[in-house]
């Protein structure tokens, strides 16, 4: 297989897998991308190895989890479609509200945490397998776990501060 | 918070595929544009080795002193690595006061000229003292590394970590050819400015006045991403490893 049928063949997983950890799809999107340069540029070695999708997912971890390229990545920040807001439509403001805690929530976990959250209930990957990927113990992979429920958890009963 | 809910949220900020293709394209251009660059190095300093001018900085092994640079301008090839590859293609690696004596043009590319005194040479061909060297800086994003968004720094009172690399190997004709860091108390500060990666290294970090080709910018934009400081004795360490 050469490197550009693996793209064509994993690149809507891999899409995916980089929006949950980044949590911004233009950051997913550059991260994603300079992980593929990097597998792009040892694809031979890839190539052979027996789960090569694997593989790219820990790249895609450990670019995302890189302090130094986080910090040189440029942000960009999402522009308000105003032209929505006259559109009739059904009132959503229940969804948006949930969905904004939970958006809220993820954003107060740690790139690990989160990481450790995206590889085991979107990926369904076992301990071991999301060790590996984070360079981590098995262990450490529970306390990640533990450690995000509780905060979700947490997060999720405390109310809300009354104006 | 339900299963549920937190993939939906996981499922919300997928990456937009044909983005993702277009930047990988665009970051494997830069990529191979840069490695012909070093490329052409390679070439250049197999040139120096049959005409062999007489130079401080002249070597007769190959080489190839610019790194790959990687895709968001500066490159992810680490401290250990570029020294090694510094080291391999017959740079010198040096310690020295430096400061800014002229200023030249050459091919649209901006280079200040800077005289080296006190050198200290770590490794690589000895570096006389007098000796001047360029550097590659101007306002915007300029560098030792082509298209990197980087810059040149050293400490205020002229001291300076660099990589001086024989003109013929960096395919300019201006003269050999600086990439540097300050150093401060025994410290070498790292940044963007010189396209520094110290990621994997014991480093602090670094808060403090710094020097710059006037109106260069260097600073700031090095400021964005941080100063770390690495022990010069580390520095030496991997260096002999």
């Amino acid at each position: 297989m050469t490197f550009d049928d693996f793209v064509r063949a994993e690149l809507g997983p891999l899409t995916r897998f980089a929006g949950a950890l980044a949590g911004d799809h233009a950051l997913a999107e550059d991260v994603l991308s300079d992980a593929l340069l990097k597998v792009a540029r040892r694809w031979r070695r890839v190539s052979g190895m027996d789960n090569p999708a694997a593989y790219v997912r820990r790249i895609v971890v450990t670019t995302y989890l890189s302090d130094r390229r986080k910090a040189q990545r440029r942000r960009t920040v999402p522009a308000g479609d105003l032209s929505t807001l006259d559109r009739p439509g059904p009132d959503a403001s229940a969804a948006v509200v949930a969905r904004d805690e939970v958006e809220r929530l993820l954003a107060t976990l740690p790139r690990q945490q989160r990481a450790v959250m995206v590889l085991r209930y979107l990926l369904d990957e076992p301990d071991d397998r999301i060790a590996q990927a984070l360079g981590c113990t098995p262990g450490t992979v529970r306390s990640h776990l533990s450690h995000a429920r509780a905060t979700l958890r947490l997060a999720a009963t405390t109310p809300a501060t009354k104006e | 918070m339900n299963v549920e809910q937190l993939t939906s949220a996981f499922a919300a900020h997928d990456a937009d595929p044909d983005v993702v293709l277009a930047a990988l394209r665009a970051k494997r251009r830069r990529s191979t544009r840069n490695r012909g660059l070093v490329s052409g190095g390679a070439v250049a300093a197999v040139a120096v080795g049959v005409v062999a001018v007489l130079q401080p900085w002249a070597t007769s092994r190959p080489a190839a002193p610019l790194p790959p640079a990687a895709a968001n301008g500066c490159g992810v090839v680490s401290l250990p690595d570029t020294l090694a590859m510094a080291r391999q293609n017959g740079a010198s690696v040096i310690v020295a006061t430096g400061s800014l004596t002229g200023r030249t043009v050459l091919d649209s590319q901006v280079y200040y000229q800077m005289k080296l005194r006190s050198v200290h040479t770590l490794s690589g061909p000895p570096v006389a003292a007098g000796s001047s060297g360029w550097l590659a800086s101007d306002r915007g994003p300029a560098g030792p590394i082509p298209g990197a968004d980087a810059g040149a720094l050293w400490a205020t009172d002229g001291r300076l970590f660099a990589i001086a690399s024989p003109a013929r190997q960096t395919g300019t004709t201006v003269g050999p050819v600086l990439r540097i860091a300050p150093v401060v108390h025994g410290q070498v500060i790292f940044s963007t400015a010189g396209c520094w990666d110290t990621t994997g290294l014991p480093a602090r970090p670094y808060h403090g006045r710094l020097a710059e080709i006037p109106a260069s910018d260097s600073y700031a934009r090095a400021a964005q991403n941080g100063f770390h400081a690495v022990p010069l004795a580390t520095i030496r360490q991997l260096l002999a490893g």
